[in-house]
């Protein structure tokens, strides 16, 4: 009987519709607040630093995921870096087009693994992979500890 | 049946939290990186990870498993996520169980971690859509319906009443008062239990366990390794799973048939004839009190219908005859789901070990099961652990 | 080594109020297709009837209508319409909303129910709610009727049914 059923009118197709009705508020956790709180109050990067093998990583962590060591060093890291990628998006996240094309770009430190995805604020005639960028922050009054605290990075 | 044997050799786990500063990765790390330190060993000694997480609606973070990875140390390793719903904690380490029986690796990490206060306004808006969407969901039900239409049930078929039921959660939150995980450890009293606020009849607030965050990890390892490691190894000896009906409104809901099967399969590989006689300590899962009474029937520890009675008279107290949840449970611990039942899994770990300190139960037990139950009240996992 | 210590102590109200956070709605909307089974089954409910489906290797009657029998894992072989009557196996009393706020004092009580159906096998069971009742009057066991929704307001949903009272 039944798999040999078909619906034969398109307009006998029945659905209902909902929804998961949560929103979140995520916290930073340890490492995570460690880097926000000193991107807002002092206005600069940092890495984690693993005292057994030596590896920094951005965004830092409470551990090392080579050796598996605890951390709790936090090296500072200034604010340039170089360009590894980057990408020229057209549309939102929902499919809207922006006005003017976005540049998006990975940024990676000298010396530590990881690295941070931001806007590019730089002219895509001149954008090229391996370029010195910096990041560009907003005032310290108006820093609230989240990424937006980043405007964009700019040619350095 | 061809199995290499499997011990649990380390164990780890983090304080049970309302809110953790910690993400979920770090508390993923916190726990792992307390059970390797216990097993004496390094993540490069690890082969396999397997994590254990809840619905990622909880989190809020879409694929967990991904997001968990690295602080479950699985970066570049044979790693999976395993998800049987709240039946997962036990299902975890069964999960590690098979990677080490069959062969495949000689140490496994198993790993569960749970962030539930990122959730708003409720962690039960979450779990709406475990009821059908077409079916159910239309008549605007509330995750405890089921837990409460369930509990009737039960009292109804052997006439239990609410302080029959209640006692379980007076034991389980005084026991966690020795537990150093414990989030609402309390000296509660049969009278709090009852006056407590009523949410959905019959279930008050005190019949149910907190959402909570946490973490806990253990270490797997063969039979040479697990030698090797330690002249203490807790040996996994059976391990069963089983999932009922999902037309949850057409089964018997006085009595868990899934974790009497997932129990059946697991003592039948761990040659366990009489439960009752041969299992000295048990877990089994209590995210409400009439749970912890359903699941000991469901485990064959009792008669249909006796629990109540037993604990009652003493029986599941950890000085009876068997103890039930001498951790304190999820009533008394706390419930970050997953993490729920691998907490229960290092309780029977300890109590093997006689490492459980203030929570020792006498006697030198030798033989422990632990149990979670879960998805939509139709997972059974259950795992059979002797020293 | 017996566990004493644990890492984790958890925030403070006060702290998780200071706490940096990051908040996020996601906007997630799904239409969920009736599919066969079920499909039959609201059809059948918009024309004031119960529908289940009929499995001749268990010989079940079962319900909700599905496409196939989940026990002998094959099609069920015919539609079968049942009772608009049953029996609470079972009902809470909920005071509760889905985000856990309370109800209040002069809201209406919530009674969700598992309605073993008439003319379905033994224990086939659908949930819905309560209504016309006292809660304190409910009883596991009691005889309950359908109270439809007016023909011309039936939608073809499980809330054509308005809610199951004692008969």
């Amino acid at each position: 009987m039944s798999f040999k059923e078909s619906i034969q009118l398109n307009t006998q197709l029945g659905y209902f519709e909902g929804e998961i009705p949560v929103n979140y508020q995520y916290t930073l956790g340890i490492a995570g607040t460690k880097f926000f709180e000193t991107l807002m109050n002092e206005g600069q990067f940092v890495a984690s630093e693993c005292k057994t093998c030596g590896v920094k990583t951005i965004y830092p962590l409470i551990y090392c995921e080579e050796c598996f060591s605890a951390i709790d060093t936090y090296v500072p890291v200034g604010l340039e870096g170089e360009l590894y990628s980057f990408t020229k998006c057209y549309r939102d996240y929902q499919g809207k087009e922006y006005q003017t094309p976005h540049l998006i770009g990975l940024i990676r430190f000298e010396g530590i693994k990881g690295g941070i995805i931001h806007r590019l604020g730089i002219d895509d005639k001149e954008v090229h992979i391996g370029m010195k960028v910096k990041a560009k922050l907003k005032p310290a009054k108006e820093r609230n500890g989240t990424l937006e605290d980043i405007l964009y990075f700019e040619k350095s | 049946m061809g199995y290499r044997k499997v011990a649990i050799v380390g164990a780890g786990i983090t304080k049970f939290v309302r809110r953790a500063q910690e993400t979920g990765p770090e508390m993923a790390y916190l726990a792992s990186k307390m059970a390797l330190d216990q097993a004496g060993l390094k993540l490069k000694d690890v082969e396999m990870i397997t994590l254990g997480s809840a619905p990622d609606a909880f989190d809020g973070v879409h694929m967990k498993g991904e997001y968990l990875l690295s602080g479950a140390g699985g970066n570049n390793k044979p790693y999976i996520r395993n998800f049987v719903g709240g039946g997962t904690g036990v299902f975890a380490p069964i999960h590690g169980w098979i990677h080490v029986a069959s062969g495949a690796c000689d140490v496994c990490l198993v790993v569960c971690s749970e962030k539930m206060s990122s959730c708003h306004p409720h962690p039960q808006g979450a779990f709406l859509t475990i009821f059908d969407h077409t079916t159910e969901q239309p008549l605007k039900p509330t995750l405890i319906w089921i837990f409460a239409l369930e509990m009737r049930r039960y009292m109804e078929t052997y006439g239990l009443s609410k302080a029959d039921v209640a006692r379980v959660a007076v034991k389980n939150k005084n026991n966690a008062l020795d537990h150093p995980s414990a989030q609402v450890a309390e000296a509660v009293t049969l009278e709090d239990v009852l006056n407590s606020e009523v949410l959905a009849e019959p279930v008050n607030r005190l019949d149910i366990s907190p959402a909570s965050d946490g973490a806990a990890a253990v270490v797997l390892a063969s039979e040479d390794v697990a030698k090797r490691l330690t002249d203490k190894p807790v040996w996994i000896d059976g391990v069963g799973w089983n999932l009922d009906t999902s037309y949850w409104a057409t089964k018997d809901l006085y009595y868990p048939r899934y974790v009497e099967k997932a129990a059946r399969m697991a003592y039948e590989m761990a040659g366990i004839t009489e439960p009752h006689k041969q299992i000295q300590v048990a877990e089994p899962y209590d995210p409400f009190d009439y749970k912890e009474l359903h699941h000991m029937e469901g485990l064959l520890l009792c008669e249909r219908g006796e629990a109540a009675r037993l604990t009652a008279e003493g029986y599941t107290a950890r000085s009876g005859n068997l103890p039930t949840c001498p951790s304190g449970g999820a009533l008394g611990v706390g419930n970050p789901i997953a993490a729920t039942g691998l907490m229960k899994v290092i309780e029977i770990f300890l109590q093997l070990r006689e490492e459980a300190g203030k929570r020792q139960i006498p006697g030198k037990p030798r033989v422990g099961v632990a149990q979670a139950w879960g998805d939509l009240m139709q997972v059974g996992t259950v795992i059979v652990l002797r020293r | 080594m017996i566990i004493n210590n644990v890492p984790m102590k958890g925030l403070t109200s006060e702290e998780y109020e200071k706490a940096i956070k990051i908040s996020w709605k996601p906007q997630l909307q799904y239409a969920w297709d009736n599919g066969i089974g079920i499909g039959k089954y609201l059809a059948s409910l918009k024309e004031g009837m119960i529908l289940a489906a009929y499995c001749q290797k268990c010989g079940r009657i079962m319900l909700p209508a599905r496409a196939f029998c989940e026990m002998c894992w094959r099609p069920t072989d015919r539609y079968v319409t049942v009772k608009d009557t049953g029996v609470v196996n079972t009902y809470a009393i909920c005071h509760i909303n889905w985000d856990a706020s309370r109800l209040k004092p002069d809201e209406p009580r919530h009674i969700p129910a598992v309605i073993e159906i008439d003319g379905a096998s033994q224990g086939q069971g659908i949930l819905h709610i309560l209504g016309n009742v006292e809660p304190s009057n409910v009883k596991i066991g009691m005889k309950v009727k359908a109270v439809w929704k007016p023909a011309a307001e039936r939608t073809g949903s499980i809330t054509d049914i308005r809610f199951f009272e004692p008969y």
